[in-house]
Order: C-alpha cells, then sequence, then structure tokens
C-alpha cells in the first residue's frame, strides 16, 4: 500500500458505507418535495406537478392544492415540533418529555405528504432559549447581503427566468393567496426561532407587513409568541396566546410554551 | 444537449459550457442529493437536525442555480455551497451530533433491510465513523471529499479554496490516520473471535 492509495479494505469499508448511506427512490422523492415546499414555489406549480406525478394524483391543479395544504401543515408541523422544543426546552429542561409532546403534536398525515428523511424531529433542547436582542443575521445571511452569495433574495425558478424579487415592504400589499415568498419568509422565520429570537420576530413583522391577510397569519403568530418566550417577553407571549386562543386551533402548537405555562 | 449531458460534461471536463441555460434543479437535485446528504453526516451533522441542514443547501443551490456557469463540475458547484451553509448550521448549538453514532435513524420500518443485513451495514458505518472522528477536521473534509464521495483533489482544492498541495498533503495523512483504524479494528475483530 502507498500513501497515494488506500488498501482493499479500507475502500470495501468506505463502499459499503456509501452503499448504506444512498437514499432509496422513496427517500429522493419526499427530499426533493420537503426541499420544494422549503422552497416555496409549491404554489408556482412546479414542484406540485412533479409531486402529483411522485404519488399518482391527477390533475395538476389538483397536486397543486394539495401541496399548498402540504405546506401550509408543514409549517405548522414544524411549528408544533419546535413549540415543544423551545417551551418545554426552555422551562422545564426535560428532553424525553419534550420529545413525547412534539411526537404527540405531529400534523396529520394529508395526501401529499410533508416529507422528511428522516422520523420525526426530536427536540434537541436542554436549555433554555438563548436571549438575544441583536437582530443580526446568521453568518450565511451576512455572506448573501455582502454578496458573497448571489442571487439572494428570491429563489429563481430552475426554468432560468427570475422569479418577481420580493417587493418592497409595504402595508398596502395585501394577499390571501400563500405565494412562495411568504412560505419561505415564514421558514426563515422558524428557523430563526432558536439562534435568534428577535430575528424571528423580526421577519415575522416583516411576513405581517407583507400579508396582513395570509393564510397562515395564525402560523406566524405562534412564530412572534415563540419569539418573545425566546426573548423573555412572556407576558406579551402570554397575551397573544390568548388572543390567538380566542380564534385559532393552532394553540395547540404552543402547548408547553411559557405563554402556555401559568 | 441535454441538462444531464451538460452536467456529464461540465463533471468530466470542467470546462466552461458554451450554452447559457441553467441546469433543472430536480435533475441537480437527483444528481447531488446523495453526495449532500453524506457530506453532511460525515461531516458531523446530527441525524435529528440532518433535514433541515439539507433543506437549507438545496434552498441555497435554487436560488444560486442561475449563476452556475459551468466552469467547474455541478457537484462542485452544490459542494461549495453544502460547505457553506453545513459550516454555519454547526455552528449553531445543539447541530453537531456529540458522538452518538451517525445515520442510526435509517430507513423507515416499511424498507428496512433484514435485521441481519441491517447490523451488518451498521457497523461498517459506525466503524467508518469512528475513523472519521479521529481525524483532524480539516482532514477529516479532505479525505471524506476525495475518497468517500470520489472528487479529484482538483475539485476539492477548488471547493476549499487551497493549494491542490495542501489538499494531496491533508489526504496523506488522512490515510494513513484511516489505515491505521482499520487494522485496529481488524485485529480486535480477531481477538474476539478467538
Amino acid at each position: 500500500m502507498s500513501d497515494e492509495e488506500l488498501s482493499a479494505e479500507a475502500r470495501n469499508l468506505i463502499a459499503s458505507v456509501r452503499a448504506e448511506r444512498t437514499l432509496s427512490p422513496a427517500e429522493r422523492e419526499r427530499s426533493y418535495a420537503r426541499i420544494g415546499v422549503g422552497i416555496g414555489v409549491a404554489a408556482s406549480g412546479v414542484f406540485a406537478a412533479r409531486s402529483a406525478s411522485a404519488a399518482g394524483s391527477s390533475g395538476a391543479a389538483a397536486a397543486g392544492q394539495s401541496l399548498v395544504l402540504a405546506t401550509k401543515w408543514w409549517v405548522i408541523g414544524g411549528l408544533l415540533v419546535t413549540a415543544g422544543a423551545a417551551g418545554l426546552g426552555a422551562y422545564a429542561g426535560s428532553r424525553s418529555g419534550a420529545s413525547e409532546r412534539a411526537q404527540s403534536l405531529s400534523p396529520p398525515k394529508l395526501e401529499a405528504p410533508a416529507p422528511s428523511l428522516l422520523p420525526p424531529v426530536e427536540p434537541r433542547m436542554e436549555g433554555p432559549l438563548p436571549i438575544s436582542t441583536s437582530s443580526a443575521p446568521a453568518p450565511i445571511d451576512a455572506e448573501r447581503k455582502a454578496g458573497k452569495v448571489k442571487g439572494a433574495s428570491a429563489p429563481v425558478p430552475p426554468g432560468g427566468n427570475a422569479s418577481p424579487r420580493l417587493p418592497a415592504t409595504t402595508t398596502s400589499a395585501v394577499t390571501t393567496a400563500t405565494s412562495a415568498e411568504e412560505v419561505l419568509l415564514l421558514h426563515r422565520a422558524r428557523a430563526a426561532l432558536r439562534s435568534n429570537p428577535a430575528h424571528a420576530a423580526s421577519l415575522a413583522r416583516r411576513h405581517e407587513q407583507r400579508y396582513p391577510r395570509s393564510q397562515l397569519a395564525a402560523e406566524r403568530e405562534v412564530v412572534t409568541i415563540l419569539a418573545l418566550c425566546g426573548l423573555g417577553r412572556t407576558s406579551d407571549a402570554e397575551r397573544r396566546a390568548k388572543a390567538l386562543a380566542s380564534r385559532s386551533p393552532a394553540l395547540a402548537a404552543l402547548e408547553g410554551s411559557c405563554a402556555e405555562r401559568r | 444537449m441535454d441538462t444531464k449531458q451538460k452536467l456529464a460534461s461540465a463533471s468530466e471536463s470542467g470546462a466552461a459550457r458554451s450554452g447559457s441555460s441553467v441546469p433543472d434543479f430536480r435533475e441537480v437535485h437527483d444528481a447531488c442529493i446523495d453526495f449532500v446528504c453524506r457530506y453532511a453526516i460525515h461531516r458531523g451533522v446530527s441525524p435529528v437536525t440532518l433535514d433541515d441542514a439539507v433543506q437549507e443547501v438545496f434552498i441555497v443551490v435554487h436560488e444560486r442555480l442561475s449563476t452556475f456557469e459551468g466552469r467547474s463540475s455541478i457537484k462542485t458547484f452544490v459542494g461549495g455551497i453544502a460547505r457553506l451553509v453545513i459550516n454555519d448550521h454547526l455552528r449553531k448549538r445543539g447541530n453537531r451530533a456529540l458522538g452518538e453514532p451517525l445515520f442510526e435513524a435509517e430507513l423507515p420500518p416499511s424498507e428496512a433491510p433484514d435485521p441481519a443485513e441491517l447490523t451488518a451495514r451498521s457497523e461498517a458505518a459506525r466503524q467508518l465513523d469512528a475513523l472519521l472522528a479521529k481525524m483532524s477536521e480539516a482532514q477529516r473534509e479532505v479525505f471524506v471529499l476525495c475518497e468517500i464521495e470520489q472528487l479529484s483533489s482538483v475539485e476539492v482544492a477548488e471547493m476549499l479554496g487551497v493549494n491542490e498541495n495542501t489538499i494531496r498533503t491533508r489526504l496523506r495523512e488522512a490515510r494513513k490516520s484511516f489505515e491505521a483504524g482499520v487494522v485496529r479494528f481488524r485485529a480486535r475483530a480477531r481477538r474476539e473471535e478467538r
């Protein structure tokens, strides 16, 4: 054996694990659908049509509709898991309890699955949420702003035509349809909950300004409430949770959060 | 020339593509999803957060795909993005696998292989992960890209933004470490057989 190559035994080991860690066609489909939901182009039909084909569903319109539903449940599902993790992690510090709670809050199965490469996400918070007053973006966002990552703010469809840029912030932008941009914005807000709740709250506020009549308003409010929890603003979180409870069944997602605890 | 051919051509030659059309995202996904998943796992992303990390990688790939000019392989292009995203992901508390066996979540029950096969394969995975864990971060990254993902040293140098000689040096050290580990595992297996 030379330094320039591995022994046959080492190569066999690598080949064996490489084969093991290769996705099956079904996992591949789930991955693609999940990424499509994350990108938020379900509403454009690009991913909807492909998912319809994979699921054996007929009609792009029907598929689009079901995937929009899946999108919504995906967001809710993510929020539910985050709710279990953030709330119980922050106050009970019980990993197993949080896990059970989060599992019990899984979204219902729909015709178009909210896919996952792996089993349901288990909450991993073991301590309190980091309390940050900074709204500084994550490093990747910073790189986008610095121009290191080009084509930053809006997804570009695979066809190559630039999708419309995110509209300038305006309270006059009123929409009731779930658009790609708003799903993505909410996804980013949710993703920032643990690492930077101030940024998550800021993104949720931006979402509210752009999409005041969004179908995802309840989900947005859940993000806001959890961000307030993360910032230690328990009374504000509690007040908003009560208001949300009166108008939305999405309150279930707040079980175990600081707002629901009293 | 369809997208697959373009990707293959760019991958093989690394030459600039004459056309300006953007690769199809689905085909890029299918061509690179295994690579991204494995890369994330071998870099130490926890199975719990693997979905999120992979999704985030492809969201950025989707955003940047129109900037792909074919001067490098699509795998290098996606790998460069994956590296940035996963570095960022690992910096966040709780996202790094803390010594737990990687990829233990395996397949859903309906698709799981028979237990004997699963045990054998998982043992191989455990060995590989243990051997990777013995390496420095820099060595591990080069080893994963060159030996597991079969990228050339030129591609890895481009992806990591370092000199090709540096890549070769790291790879040489990583191979020594890996081979030594394989010998240790073999010796242990023999002892256990007696």
